[in-house]
């Protein structure tokens, strides 16, 4: 039971780094991308690239791309037992992710809102299929799973998801106080007075493009960096956990049903619909399969749009401001 | 001068059309079975992104359910053939059964009640809300998924047939050989072609539809109720993607039909109304051709799951360099 809770944790603390991610692109700066599945398989497969070991000759295995970054590292006293491998993966997981945004955005951000949506979504698809079918890069379907454990020589292998929900909980406090930091900085104000009024903002002399530009490429960071946590906590991926639902919608279920713009609406989201999510498996019969999940999940994004645009973050702070006016 | 100028603009326009004759008749050469299948291909995404087009140009969103009606729109026609035709004969010198005939009516209709219901129960809140676009946008992507899970939840995730009985194709000269059922879709897609011109551009309704896309709020000065336009539209936009979605099942003599086959029709539907520019159905026509024949004749050196990867990379192209369609003017 205690496993089991741990391990929810790490998910939910994880898919709230994701759907920070997305806030920035569409709470904050209201860009719509649909390929939230292509920058966390970014995110994860550079992270694990990089770190995976060879795989053992039992396992008919044969990756051809083995960055096995802990071995090079291994012989350095300090940084060996920092383990300081895992952070440059998790760097670099965001700098790739942020390198795919870059032409993405310079292309469609400044047509229409909605080519953004469109091309998102080509890019998600496409970067599973390229995981799936160049076998020598990911291993097709089978993934890759010779990843190492992050202080691994520290703790025991039983102990491991407790250690790395402490490395995940720092990371994502982290995150969230940089994000915080950006948010209230001339930056972010530009970002929400975009958010409102295009026209006005571009009259003061914005650029509207770039900055856009610029929150879709950190968002795409973000979710990158919280492709390079998944990978750690389950220790092998496939191109099965990128499909559209796991990897995108059920994101936007979580900021949509938490309440996109605000600032604690991610992980109040990844929480509760995290919770719906995992709750369906113990559904009598034919109700525990994959449909209904997908049937929820979007359920609860058209009806958090039509009855709670605001999200449970906007009940809340409506609640709070009721009670301090009175 | 003027002369001149007009001279010139039609050289550069011919110069264009040559190069994409070249590009076709060298195509047809090399590789003239994929060049066949991409032209009936061609005329499915048509169908389809002809509603998809007429929907983004007049409620001003993009609607992803689009692809996830087209496997609606199927799943109606393998649940009446199904229940009422289990055993057909192949009908004539099509794999399918004569019962189609009755499927693909019913299958519009349906297809267009549930898109005027969702626009009923979702899309007008929103309208009359005010929200922008892009927030119903997300509106839509919400009924793709959660209409793919009721897909799911019904008739499960499997691939499935609809009755069918193998069928030989028919030999052509210079070694081409066609598809029956390719010929039904073709025809069926002209007739179709033809009823959306002739609805466009010789009736008052067709007028109002075609002047609401232009200027929304022009045309509701002039008088043109612009509520009902809309639900006309949901109505046509849907029909259309209900037919497109029972073609593409008889794309393939095996009339498989599976819940993601309209997802992924999503990009290469949206590249050939990018291609062809939002609010022209005879521009997403032609993109439709483009995009399919491209995606066709890419399986000659990459591999068939890529196809969608190619129908991306025409649209990323497109938005580089003519944003506004092919057909569309300048900005």
């Amino acid at each position: 039971m205690f496993d089991y809770f741990i391990g929810s944790m790490l998910i939910v603390l994880i898919f709230s780094v994701i759907s920070l991610g997305l806030n920035f692109q569409w709470g904050y700066t209201g860009l719509f991308n649909i390929g939230v599945a292509g920058f966390f398989a970014i995110g994860a497969y550079t992270a694990a690239l990089i770190t995976i070991k060879p795989a053992l000759p039992s396992q008919f295995e044969d990756y051809h791309f083995t960055g096995n970054l802990q071995n090079i590292f291994d012989g350095i006293p300090i940084i060996n037992t920092l383990d300081l491998w895992f952070f440059i993966a998790f760097l670099a997981a965001m700098i790739i992710s942020g390198i795919i945004a870059l032409p993405i955005g310079l292309i469609t951000l400044r047509l229409r809102d909605d080519y953004l949506a469109i091309a998102t979504l080509g890019v998600g698809e496409s970067i599973r299929m390229i995981f799936l079918n160049e076998r020598w890069l990911g291993n097709g379907s089978k993934g890759l799973y010779t990843i190492p454990r992050v202080y691994g020589d520290i703790v025991s292998p039983e102990n491991y998801d407790f250690i790395y929900l402490g490395v995940v909980v720092a990371i994502t406090i982290l995150l969230y106080i940089s994000a915080y930091r950006l948010l209230h900085s001339p930056w972010g104000r530009t970002l929400r007075a975009i958010k409102n009024d295009e026209v006005a903002a571009a009259s003061l002399g914005k650029n509207i493009v770039r900055f856009k530009l610029e929150a879709f490429i950190i968002g795409a960071m973000i979710m990158g960096g919280g492709g390079a946590l998944f990978v750690f906590n389950l220790r092998a991926i496939s191109p099965l956990t990128f499909t559209p639902l796991l990897g995108t919608f059920l994101i936007w279920a979580m900021l949509i049903v938490g309440g996109s713009g605000k600032f604690f609406g991610p992980i109040i989201g990844a929480l509760v619909v995290w919770t719906i999510w995992s709750g369906t498996q113990f559904l009598p019969g034919n109700l525990s399969s994959p449909a209904t999940r997908f049937l929820m999940i979007g359920l609860l994004i058209t009806a958090s749009i039509v009855f709670n645009p605001e999200g449970i973050a906007g009940l809340i702070n409506k609640k709070i401001a009721k009670v301090s006016h009175k | 001068m003027n002369n001149l100028l007009s001279i010139q603009s039609f050289l550069r326009i011919d110069y264009k059309i040559l190069i994409v004759l070249i590009i076709l008749i060298f195509s047809f050469i090399v590789e003239p079975r994929l060049f066949v299948n991409g032209i009936f291909l061609g005329l499915i995404l048509g169908v389809g992104s002809m509603g998809l087009t007429l929907s983004y140009g007049i409620t001003k969103f993009a609607n992803i359910a689009h692809g996830d009606f087209m496997t609606f729109g199927a799943y109606i026609s393998y649940f009446v053939l199904e229940q009422f035709f289990p055993s057909t004969n192949g009908f004539g010198p099509f794999s399918f059964g004569g019962s189609l005939l009755l499927a693909l009516p019913i299958s519009t209709v349906i297809v267009a009640i549930f898109a005027l219901i969702s626009d009923i129960g979702i899309f007008s809140r929103l309208r009359k809300r005010n929200s922008p676009g892009i927030t119903m946008a997300i509106a839509s992507l919400g009924i793709a998924i959660a209409l793919r899970g009721l897909i799911q939840m019904i008739w499960s995730s499997e691939v499935r047939n609809f009755p069918n009985s193998p069928r030989s194709h028919i030999k052509l000269p210079f070694e081409i050989t066609i598809a029956p059922n390719h010929l039904f879709i073709g025809v069926t897609a002209l007739l179709l072609m033809l009823s959306v011109y002739i609805l466009l551009n010789k009736t008052k309704l067709g007028k109002a539809m075609r002047a609401t896309a232009d200027n929304a709020d022009l045309a509701r000065v002039s008088g043109i109720p612009s509520e009902l336009i809309l639900r006309l539209t949901w109505i046509l936009a849907g029909g259309l993607a209900g037919i497109a979605g029972v073609l593409l099942v008889i794309f393939n003599a095996t009339l498989q039909i599976k819940p993601i086959m309209g997802f992924n029709f999503v990009v290469p539907l949206f590249a050939s109304t990018i291609l062809g520019g939002v609010g022209k159905p005879f521009g997403a026509l032609l993109g439709s051709l483009i995009v399919a024949l491209s995606m066709e004749l890419s399986t000659a050196v990459l591999l068939p799951t890529y196809k969608s990867a190619v129908a991306f990379a025409i649209m990323l192209l497109i938005l580089l360099v003519k944003p506004r369609g092919l057909t569309g003017e300048k900005n």
